[in-house]
């Protein structure tokens, strides 16, 4: 592990998002906004090390970050927060909409759609007023086409342009994953061409949003769609053929929850405490988990360890834990 | 006497004053409602039926109360105020009595008081009462002097809500069931998480339920009367509160989207798209959250839209 750099002089913002399945990051130079840096990395189930490769990153960097504020969101947002030393932890829904209002300052509608999460957010004259992420269905979303790219025996980065190839979509439900693979076999069975597999996979999921996740909301242009899912070119198409409406898709469309978590933190008043970003890089930490038995809660208490050492809970609900006085 | 009524139950106003009687006419009774700490961790019964998880967790608590009580009252709840209940509550004392007859030990022989509860009015009230009491304390119990309680008045609910809300600049009306908005566990600590943020929480169980049903009345335009109780409540607070208290967000909290709710959710949405002032609105479905931190992410996230801190 290399030693942090002693000379940063690069005022920065930092965003960090940490997803069920991706990492990512954006930096921010703090007089002028511009990105400076901007990662996507898998999370492979462990987050603490995708930080810390992340925070090894930085510390590479020649041009010596000084990080003013920093950020965190995803779904391990709180985690990522402790290890980096930041109070400023904001929900996913949030960072995206500030980073589709940066890039976008007249976006109606914002799809989202990530490894484990899609979302739709609805703004109006600049706010956000109205929102839903899917639950516990992960069909339509980047594991599920990961999923089902590994069935096919495709790159799920090649999908889009399979897509686009198809002259004939296949018809597959986008109702569940069980589902929608009983009848990708039973389309593979028959002879039916893999981009047109892939082609109908792309229909039913972008269905499958309108109908669980959408639900109904009022879709006005413009779009902006964000989230990794956005790369897949078919599934761009097949939302403006669906909805009606251009979709744009910006650049950094991939890292934008990390990207509106650094707006959040350049956006910030008040002190902020000390980054300790690089810490993650001098010393080792470690997660583990334990079952509350003290009520029929019964809630899953995280604790996060320092050289073997306790540093802090989260997660219990009454905060028998998280809230104890330090010793 | 060791009597058990499981704590899910105390969410219905009637319930709440069936208890007070019993507190005031037969001292010796001694009521329980929730399972001792020993088995806070609730078995699994061998059969829920195809129910909510409140209608199972119901059931649970039943089941847990049964070893450590003489009696366990699981009154057939039909109709209260004139309203159905769910049809589960119906099946409620039979599914509980399927559950203790597997039971080993002399828990399978505990009673169970399953005096059906089909009210509209107040001499509905008294039969059902008599009855009830004649099941617990013996068939010789003589009628009481004392009428049942009443209901709390509705300005004295008034006066509880302003105090409930004292100190509080803003409220989020929470409308839901009595058991989701009441339990802790089923309401998955939205409550505590909305007052930790600073908000005031109005719920239908705030108000009078002849308010409430008035207020819903104004919706009775299906082909027959909504008659479900829990769906009039909600949909009877909505319209009231909205117009009463102006809430800075309304959530509506169901466990699952069955029948009744998901018409209710649809009704809701309607009114809502309606009103002319466009306050945020949220729907939570319990069984679609496998894990707080989902809950947690979308309060967040609801309270930022109020707030309108993505405003640049």
């Amino acid at each position: 592990m290399e030693s942090p750099p002693v000379n940063r002089t690069v005022p920065v913002h930092l965003g960090i998002d940490v997803g069920s399945v991706t990492t990512k990051m954006v930096l921010l130079a703090a007089d002028s906004g511009e990105v400076l840096d901007h990662v996507y990395l898998r999370t492979s189930g462990d987050p603490i090390r995708s930080i810390r490769r992340v925070m090894n990153r930085l510390a590479e960097d020649e041009r010596h970050f000084e990080v003013l504020a920093a950020a965190t969101t995803g779904s391990g947002r709180t985690l990522a927060a402790k290890l980096i030393g930041t109070d400023l932890v904001k929900n996913e829904i949030t960072t995206h909409t500030l980073a589709a209002l940066t890039i976008a300052p007249d976006v109606q509608t914002i799809i989202e759609i990530g490894g484990q999460d899609s979302k739709i957010i609805i703004v109006r004259e600049r706010m956000a007023i109205d929102f839903n992420m899917n639950t516990v269905c992960a069909a339509g979303t980047g594991s599920f086409l990961d999923q089902q790219a590994g069935r096919l025996g495709v790159k799920v980065e090649e999908m889009g342009d399979m897509a686009l190839a198809s002259q004939s979509p296949a018809s597959i439900s986008g109702r569940c994953t069980v589902f929608a693979e009983t009848d990708m076999i039973h389309k593979q069975q028959i002879g039916v061409g893999r981009n047109d597999i892939v082609a109908g996979l792309c229909q039913s999921l972008v269905r499958n949003y309108l109908a669980t996740v959408a639900r109904g909301k009022q879709i006005l242009a413009p779009v902006v769609f964000q989230g990794g899912v956005a790369a897949n070119q078919g599934i761009v198409k097949e939302f403006e053929k669906q909805t009606g409406h251009p979709v744009k898709v910006f650049p950094y469309y991939g890292v934008a929850g990390a990207y509106g978590a650094a707006i959040y933190a350049a956006k910030a008043r008040g002190e902020r405490p000390p980054f300790q970003g690089f810490e993650l890089l001098r010393r080792d930490f470690s997660v583990d988990s334990f079952t509350c038995r003290k009520c029929e809660e019964e809630c899953t208490v995280l604790r996060l360890y320092r050289e073997a050492k306790v540093i802090s809970f989260w997660n219990d609900r009454c905060g028998r834990y998280s809230e104890a006085p330090k010793k | 006497m060791k009597v058990g009524l499981p704590m899910e139950l105390l969410s219905f106003d009637w319930i709440r004053r069936l208890k007070e009687d019993i507190h005031a006419l037969a001292p010796q009774v001694e009521l329980c409602h929730v399972p001792a700490a020993t088995s806070a961790r609730r078995p699994v019964p061998l059969s829920e039926g195809d129910a909510c998880f409140p209608f199972k967790k119901m059931v649970r608590t039943a089941m847990a109360l049964l070893p450590q009580v003489d009696r366990l009252v699981v009154p057939r709840l039909v109709r209260l105020d004139g309203h159905l209940l769910c049809p589960n509550f119906r099946a409620f004392p039979d599914l509980v009595a399927l559950n203790r007859d597997r039971l080993p030990g002399p828990a399978r022989k505990i009673p169970i008081i399953d005096t059906l509860v089909d009210i509209t009015d107040a001499g509905d009230e008294e039969r059902v009462r008599l009855l009830l009491l004649r099941a617990l304390l013996g068939p010789e119990t003589a009628p009481p002097a004392a009428p049942f309680p009443r209901p709390q008045s509705a300005g004295h609910k008034a006066a509880a809500l302003q105090d409930k809300l004292r100190g509080y600049d803003r409220t989020i009306a929470l409308i839901g069931r009595a058991y989701m908005v009441g339990d802790a566990h089923l309401n998955m600590g939205i409550p505590a998480i909305l007052a930790s943020q600073g908000y005031g929480i109005v719920t239908p169980q705030d108000f009078d339920f002849s308010d409430l049903d008035r207020a819903a009345a104004r919706d009775d335009y299906y082909a027959k009367t909504m008659y479900w109780r829990g769906a009039r409540e909600c949909l009877g607070a909505f319209r009231h509160i909205c117009a009463e208290h102006e809430p800075a967000g309304i959530i509506y909290l169901l466990s699952f989207n069955c029948g009744v709710d998901a018409l209710v959710r649809i009704e809701l949405m309607s009114l809502h798209k309606k009103l002319a002032n466009k306050i945020p609105m949220m729907v939570l479905v319990g069984d679609e959250h496998s894990q707080q931190e989902h809950v947690v992410t979308r309060l967040e996230a609801f309270l930022d839209v109020i707030d309108g801190i993505t405003t640049s």
